[in-house]
């Protein structure tokens, strides 16, 4: 009888559909911050960007299509060649400044990343190709945030800028779907800076001085790091009698006002707290590293 | 009592008809025989394989592998290697809708710019075909950003 029974219910669990979706909630979407995006050209240390890019017609092809990649998902470029023009009218670059000229075009442009662009033929006698080597960073720390090597097939032809253009067209996809990838990991676990806490060579005191609640300088700073990085995320690279160094210490996209939060603001929280302690520190910042000097209030 | 198993025996001889006439040989499930025929930057052209009691039914179910792959897999060796939907429980639980009409309701249909045999070998219970189809990738991922499935580019 129970086997009746049972092949009933089975009968019943068969007939149920095989796709079953029943949980409902509405998607909540927050506003997307669209960066701008630069492509340059590569260049090796000492050489000069404009040369890489003026020179360099495969380089000035692949620029051109990532660029052209990167307007297809809607995404605002800045157009590299207008700003290296805007430099050379600026005409305050000499050729001695050759080597900083990128940094300059990247801090004029106001881009949020720049991708290098680097481009290469390979002639065999099977058939020519090209490789494009795409790298996107964070122009403001410098951090990488993808890479992609890009080749062509190989063919029995000349033409390296329509074999460029397949090169490009082969990868670019990934290099954005990476480079969202990263962005989606940052807005879940926040961006990463780095920070180090040093005591000044002439102070009377180190990061093993007791405080008044009986914790040494360097675990006290450690504490505060721990509650203030977000989701609490950090790692000590190292410690020492005279510095403690913090390689990672997660910090928020947003403020609780939606805000950006700048690395500049746990910066100057770090200095109240400091002061509050009843010790003076200055700091200097430059991108996303913050290095924090303490120093005797009377000195 | 002898109602009772008269009742009974009626009940089970209803479940043996209905289990003897219920095709349930193919019932579709997702599987990674899709591979990246080739691609260009907007539109990838993969090839699927499935199997069903008929040519259609194969046809269909080798069309909604690939459009599941792509969305929720990714393709190797493609422009798409990463899937379109980062986390699928998480999109499928927030968009029960969407995803009822995109895929039970064959909503993918389009994004399909070609849908063509390329092998098919029909046998006495079941049709097997490898089926070649063309996507629209950037019209694929505009509907799901305009749907707020998945993000814009950006942070």
């Amino acid at each position: 009888m129970k086997n009746i029974f049972f092949l009933f219910f089975l009968s019943a669990f068969c007939a149920a559909p095989a796709f079953s979706q029943s949980e409902t909630s509405p998607a909540g979407a927050a506003a997307t911050i669209q960066p701008t995006i630069m492509a340059i050209p590569f260049v090796a240390q000492g050489q000069s960007i404009r040369a890489g890019f003026e020179k360099n017609e495969l380089v000035r092809i692949a620029i051109t299509k990532v660029k052209e990649g990167f307007d297809n998902r809607g995404v605002n470029t800045i157009d590299f060649r207008a700003k290296l023009k805007q430099v050379n009218n600026n005409e305050v670059l000499t050729d001695e400044q050759k080597s900083s000229l990128k940094d300059e075009v990247i801090n004029l442009s106001g881009a949020d990343i720049y991708v290098e662009v680097e481009a290469n033929k390979k002639t065999s006698k099977t058939g020519n190709s090209v490789s494009v080597i795409m790298s996107a960073f964070d122009a403001v720390s410098g951090e990488s945030l993808a890479n992609k090597v890009a080749t062509s097939p190989k063919f029995h032809t000349d033409n390296f800028e329509k074999l460029v253009e397949k090169a490009v067209e082969s990868e670019i996809e990934n290099l954005l779907n990476t480079i969202q990838a990263k962005f989606d990991d940052i807005r879940k676990n926040g961006r990463t800076m780095t920070l180090q806490v040093g005591v000044s060579a002439d102070a009377d005191f180190d990061m093993d001085m007791e405080t008044p609640d009986g914790n040494l300088l360097a675990d006290a700073v450690e504490n505060w790091v721990a509650d203030h990085a977000y989701k609490g995320y950090y790692h000590v690279q190292g410690s020492t009698e005279n510095k403690i160094v913090f390689d990672i210490v997660k910090i928020p996209l947003k403020d609780d006002r939606g805000r950006n939060f700048r690395v500049s603001k746990f910066a100057a929280l770090f200095r109240n707290y400091i002061k509050d302690s009843g010790l003076q520190a200055s700091r200097t910042i430059q991108g996303n590293n913050v290095v924090i000097t303490l120093i005797e209030p009377n000195k | 009592m002898k109602s009772i198993s008269k009742f009974y025996s009626s009940l089970l001889m209803l479940c043996f008809m209905l289990a003897c006439s219920a095709p349930s040989a193919f019932v579709y499930q997702r599987s990674g025989k899709v591979v990246c025929q080739k691609y260009e930057q907007d539109v990838i052209h993969l090839r699927a394989e499935a199997s069903a009691e008929t040519t259609a039914k194969a046809i269909s179910f080798a069309e909604r592998n690939a459009i599941e792959n792509l969305l929720f897999k990714g393709i190797p060796a493609s422009n798409q290697e990463k899937p379109l939907v980062a986390n699928e429980t998480e999109a499928m639980r927030q968009n029960p809708e969407y995803f009822n009409n995109l895929i039970n309701k064959e909503d993918y249909q389009r994004f399909v710019m070609k849908s063509e045999i390329i092998e098919n070998v029909a046998e006495q219970k079941a049709h097997f075909v490898k089926q070649l189809i063309s996507i629209d990738l950037n019209a694929f991922r505009t509907d799901l950003e305009q749907n707020k499935i998945v993000r814009k580019f950006g942070l």
